[in-house]
């Protein structure tokens, strides 16, 4: 078969000395960047493609993929250890990672979570080396109605999760979106939402800032109130046959494995939507369809599987558009992508016809790296438990000082820092309220391609709504987006219909007595 | 709990109007041959979510107060004070850090948070003191090259690099 034939050529540019060093190197420090908070795999993959210019383009793209995919396994590390995502795609970890955390169940977790990203990463690699051609073709048929209609989704499934009200999960929704439109309104390029003319909005609102600022220093302004001043320690201890016994125990949530992979890869192959979208929808998904929804957010692992396959798989998913059309699926590989270009390469087939060696070896190397990243982070546990041994009245100050400098770091701006800690004290007046905080962030990130494609159906539909139900001038031409904007809008009417029946039942019985 | 409720209700009625004020700075409807305005996206939103705002708090309005609820205090017992021990000296330090460098800003809390907060020992005191703001720089400056501002004190770390 030809594809094997590819597959073989591959492994033999992939296991080349260099190529095999970078994606060594690559995966230590993209978990080591994946895990530290304010600092994700855009980061790490924009800060080091000035080292890729020593090496060929292979090995430059190699270095570049396993930064990637380091980052997705380290990110779950934070966020199960310390409550705090390493990066956005790890914020869905947090839901049920830090609970097991506290439940003594932390090294459960983490084997958990890099055994989850093993297996999203090689399904979604073997997804995408077979069927490359044909999948990119499918990706290309969604426009901007199809676009629209799927984040409207993804904020649905959000308004059955979030706690006990679904009106106060859409306001976070509408926040986050609202959040999105600070800065350049990207169709006329003109600055909007600067609220007169302050200066620090200019560059928008930044995702990792909202939620550095929620979920760091929001969660150690709600930990202080609850622990007073003592220091609780959590006890963690790691031995081999928990790693065992563990993996064992993850064989019986094969339906999580399956959702989050495949899901994930979707996902993450659609233009810029990436790992940190599929690592939500994951979670959202898996909890409706699980035999126990209402265990999740209170530590289980079926609630880290979900989303740490998911970003995995994401991630590979996100390369395929971005190798086979130029389009990126997701930021990450939109900073790929520039390095590519950099390099005088053009994605498109005809990188699958001249370069042979590039794909391929790529494609291989993302297997090797994935071996490699599962098997650091098994080894690396016991380190990274230790840190729950840091009583709070020290963690909390690190922590608060990391996240400040955390938001700097993706925008330069000490404006940025100050909203941290604007967002931590809203981040802990909604914890308090019951607003949830994930549907924020997840607007906040989907924002801009929710508006661009808002808008861009109505200029194709000359302003008519039915272009969402799939009506474009009068012809049904958008099934897809039809059949995603129906199921949207019976995900938001049934918290709705299920609290009018209840209502009205309470009500007869009521009468009754 | 139910008057905070109402009170955030109402601040993110107001939050909504604000932006709804801004928003419409750019055109808010159809611009001919462009397509909806600029401002069109973030008006409507304020729109919506100021109407399920007044929603939320009609619905907390109505509930009716089961006795042990309405006396449900918002903050716990001492645990405002907690709060504010953390997060004004949080503010402080940032905004101490375009004055004397991330570095000295940082030095400064987490010797009062260990020290005065936490009442640890000085050995921890001045390792954590210390050692934290050196990690950071080794890290954020040399290994990931992004330099953290250092407000007016910038030359003396000239010698640094």
């Amino acid at each position: 078969m030809e594809l094997l034939g590819n597959l073989l050529y591959g492994f033999s540019v992939a296991l080349t000395p260099l190529n095999l060093f970078m994606a060594i190197l690559g995966v230590v420090l993209g978990t080591a960047i994946g895990a530290m908070p304010g600092l994700g795999s855009v980061n790490g993959v924009a800060i080091l493609i000035p080292i890729t210019f020593a090496v060929p383009p292979t090995a430059g793209i190699i270095f570049l993929a396993a930064i990637y995919y380091g980052a997705m396994y380290g990110g779950a590390i934070s966020s199960i250890t310390l409550n705090i995502p390493g990066a956005s795609t790890a914020v869905a970890t947090t839901f049920d990672g830090y609970p097991m955390a506290k439940k003594g169940r932390a090294a459960q977790a983490l084997v958990a979570a890099a055994v989850s990203s093993f297996v999203g990463g090689t399904v979604s690699i073997i997804l995408f080396t077979l069927f490359a051609p044909p999948l990119a073709e499918f990706a290309l048929k969604f426009g901007p109605p199809e676009i629209f209609t799927l984040m409207l989704l993804a904020y649905a499934t959000f308004a059955g999760l979030g706690g006990k009200n679904a009106l106060k999960s859409i306001i976070a929704t509408l926040i986050g979106l609202m959040f999105s439109t600070v800065g350049l309104d990207i169709v006329s390029g003109r600055p909007r939402m600067i609220f007169g003319d302050i200066a620090g909005f200019y560059h928008g609102i930044n995702f990792l800032v909202l939620a550095i600022g929620l979920y760091g220093v929001g969660e150690i302004m709600s930990t202080a109130e609850e622990r007073l001043v003592t220091g609780e320690r959590v006890q963690a201890k790691v031995r081999l046959r928990d790693i065992l016994s563990t993996i064992k125990e993850l064989a019986s949530f094969k339906k999580a494995f399956g959702i989050g992979s495949l899901l994930g890869f979707f996902v993450g192959m659609l233009p810029a939507a990436g790992a940190t979208p599929a690592s939500f929808m994951s979670y959202s998904v898996v909890k409706r369809f699980s035999k126990h929804p209402e265990s999740f957010g209170t530590g289980t692992m079926e609630g880290v599987i979900a989303p740490e396959t998911a970003n995995n798989a994401a991630s590979t998913g996100a390369m395929l558009p971005m190798l086979t059309l130029g389009i990126p699926g997701s930021p990450t590989t939109a900073v790929m992508l520039g390095a590519l270009v950099i390099w005088g390469l053009v994605p498109g087939p005809m990188l699958f016809i001249e370069h042979r060696e590039f794909v391929w070896g790529l494609i291989a190397s993302l297997y090797v790296a994935n071996v490699l990243a599962v098997l650091i982070n098994l080894f690396a546990i016991p380190v990274f438990t230790m840190i729950l041994w840091l009583p709070f009245t020290i963690l909390a100050p690190l922590v608060i000082v990391v996240c400040a400098v955390g938001g700097y770091a993706p925008t330069f701006s000490v404006f940025d820092m100050i909203f941290v800690f604007i967002f931590g004290c809203a981040g802990y007046v909604f914890r308090k309220l019951d607003y949830p905080l994930a549907p924020m962030v997840l607007a906040l990130v989907l924002g801009n391609g929710t508006e661009v494609s808002l808008r861009q159906s109505l200029i194709m539909s000359h302003g008519s709504i039915g272009i969402f139900f799939g009506f474009e001038n009068g012809a049904f031409i958008h099934p897809i987006a039809a059949a995603l904007m129906w199921t949207s809008l019976i995900l938001y009417a049934s918290p709705l219909v299920a609290a009018a029946i209840r209502h009205f039942r309470r009500r007869v019985e009521l009468a009754k007595t | 709990m139910r008057r905070a409720e109402l009170a955030c209700a109402l601040a993110i009625v107001a939050f909504a109007a604000i932006f709804a004020w801004y928003a419409q700075e750019l055109p808010i409807g159809w611009v001919k041959g462009e397509g909806p305005g600029g401002g069109f996206f973030p008006f409507w939103l304020s729109v919506i979510m100021g109407t399920v705002a007044v929603a939320v708090g009609v619905q907390e309005f109505l509930k009716s107060p089961a006795p042990r609820q309405a006396a449900e205090r918002f903050f716990t017992e001492g645990g405002l004070r907690q709060v504010l021990l953390i997060a004004i000296p949080g503010f402080i330090m940032v905004a101490l850090i375009d004055v004397i460098s991330t570095y000295l800003a940082a030095m400064i809390f987490l010797f009062y948070y260990t020290r005065l907060v936490g009442k640890h020992s000085w050995p921890i005191v001045i390792l954590v003191t210390v050692a934290v703001p050196v990690g950071i720089f080794l890290l954020f400056e040399k290994f990931l090259l992004i330099p953290l501002p250092k407000g007016y004190l910038d030359e003396f770390f000239y010698i640094l690099y």
